[in-house]
């Protein structure tokens, strides 16, 4: 059985965060893990690849490309605020808001393949949620170390549960 | 003429301006303004000046009038504007460089060659420098010129060679921590020239091979940084989606892979094995390229070495090869033991030596129980 494509895009994954990336590792041939640490480097891994699962942080740097350092200008050169992710996921499931010319994806990217793994409140990602994203998971102190085994797990379940 | 003394003054500074540059510029951009482009240098350096003089001397023949005098005022003001806001500022290396690449992205589009020489002048000028900033503009203006030209159709594959050694060069000027930002500049650029499409019949390969052996070294070289950052931009710039895994790149990922090892990094060795190993499954039901097969037995070779949470991996991904459509196990690792020992790589060899027997031996003793 081929593994269950991850594409994990966060900043923090090299730096802070870089310690869950172990237990994927670990599980190469059931799981397997790319990383994407900004808009521009996710839009490129997108669009050359398929995923199974896609996890997503909202305070993501605009990396090289034009579009997203032009919607990360326009919010003010602020990752916290630019909330890059959130541009993202709606251009992943077709919902863009934006007026920037970005690059359509070979396939669209259901809703329920999209985790969020952010340290935002759950009311500030209500919007993306609505829009089918499968689940919400806070980075606070307390997830465990394997987490990025289990949102992809909690996804692949949501798939055949429609979200509520 | 009434205001003569003013606008002897203002020639003057016109005047003064170059030797204030040159005072205050490096070695590197001296030579650069007066030796290397000495055209484009006078013109820089002394144009305003010789500009300044021409139009005092025409208008100071003609009858003296307010407008031939308010003409001069204004073209003098202007000069000296320019010289403030554009001479003076090659005192800065930064604005030499930006004036290069400049050069250098007119003369592809027009010559569609290789812009060696304002190249050349850039690399100079970020080699010189230890400033951090000034080394990232350095960089940063190499990768524009890098993409420039990898877009050009004259681009044959064989034509980076001295520039990638240069990036290397300038990387090593400030090795440490604050300079990932610089490192991860110089992957990208390998990254580009590793995924270029070879369209043209008879294209080198040569650009791309010297590419993978400088994210194998760059890799190795960022291992002592406290974020693995560096050597796993690295291993994903040598994993790039655009093509199966390569076997320079497997190569290249095993190197990054085992050094890791050395250092107690295993992360960053566990990140390797998912790409070979993914590479290698990624060819059933045939079987994988010989190399890419070698690269991951020496790979898990180098997990035996690393203890016995090393060993567990090891034997983990052993026992999964046994039951590998058509492969056979022993016969492979055979193989493999030649294939070092033939590349004269004698510590490889002997670890894949080592684990298969103490493997074997075990499998072995189990069934015997």
């Amino acid at each position: 059985m081929p593994p269950i494509r991850i594409l994990w895009i966060e900043d923090e994954a090299l730096y802070q965060l870089n310690a869950l990336m172990g237990p994927v590792l670990y599980n190469y041939r059931t799981h397997h893990i790319e990383l994407a640490t900004t808009a521009s480097d996710a839009q490129r891994l997108l669009c050359q690849g398929e995923y199974d699962v896609i996890i997503v942080d909202m305070r993501i740097p605009p990396g090289e490309h034009p579009a997203w350092k032009n919607i990360y200008r326009s919010q003010g050169n602020d990752k916290n605020k630019a909330r890059l992710g959130a541009y993202l996921i709606e251009w992943m499931v077709g919902h863009t808001t934006s007026d920037q010319d970005l690059p359509a994806l070979p396939h669209p990217i259901p809703a329920h393949c999209i985790a969020i793994f952010t340290a935002e409140e759950s009311k500030a990602v209500q919007d993306l949620l609505n829009l089918g994203v499968a689940l919400y998971q806070p980075k606070d102190s307390n997830y465990p170390d394997d987490i990025l085994i289990r949102i992809t797990e909690r996804v692949l379940q949501s798939k055949s549960v429609p979200y509520a | 003429m009434n205001n003569l003394d003013a606008f002897i003054g203002l020639l003057l500074f016109l005047a003064g301006a170059p030797a204030f540059v040159l005072q205050f510029s490096s070695n590197t951009a001296r030579d650069i303004l007066l030796k290397r482009q000495p055209f484009a240098g006078a013109l820089t350096l002394y144009g305003p000046f010789t500009l300044g003089v021409i139009v005092f001397i025409v208008l100071n023949s003609l009858p003296p009038s307010t407008i031939s005098e308010s003409i001069l005022l204004y073209v003098l003001i202007a000069l000296v504007l320019w010289v403030c806001f554009r001479t003076l500022s090659y005192a800065r290396p930064t604005a030499i460089i930006h004036s290069e690449l400049q050069r250098a992205l007119k003369y592809i589009k027009l010559k569609r060659d290789f812009p060696q020489i304002h190249v050349n002048n850039i690399v100079d000028i970020g080699s010189e420098s230890n400033n951090s900033e000034e080394q990232r503009q350095t960089l940063i203006a190499l990768q524009k010129i890098a993409q420039a030209y990898l877009q050009c159709p004259t681009y044959k594959g064989n034509q980076f060679e001295d520039f990638i050694k240069d990036l290397q060069n300038i990387l090593t000027i400030q090795d440490q921590e604050a300079n990932a930002e610089n490192y991860q500049i110089v992957i990208s650029i390998m990254q580009s020239i590793v995924e270029h499409p070879q369209t043209h019949p008879g294209h080198s390969y040569a650009d791309q091979s010297l590419a993978y052996k400088t994210l194998s070294a760059l890799g190795q070289q960022a291992l002592h940084f406290i974020n693995p950052q560096v050597p796993i931009l690295c291993m994903n710039a040598l994993s790039t989606h655009n093509t199966p895994l390569s076997t320079a790149a497997s190569q290249s990922l095993y190197e990054i892979a085992a050094a890791a090892l050395k250092q107690d990094t295993p992360l960053i060795a566990m990140n390797a094995l998912q790409a070979i190993g993914s590479a290698f499954y990624a060819a059933a039901p045939n079987l994988p390229s010989q190399e890419i097969t070698f690269d991951y037995l020496a790979l898990l070779a180098a997990f035996w070495q690393h203890g016995s949470s090393g060993q567990f991996i090891a034997r983990r991904d052993l026992d999964e090869l046994r039951s590998y459509p058509g492969l056979n196990l022993q016969q492979q690792i055979e193989l493999a033991i030649e294939h070092q020992r033939e590349k004269a790589n004698f510590t490889i060899s002997d670890q894949i030596e080592a684990m298969w027997l103490a493997y074997h031996n075990k499998n072995q003793s189990t069934m015997l129980r």
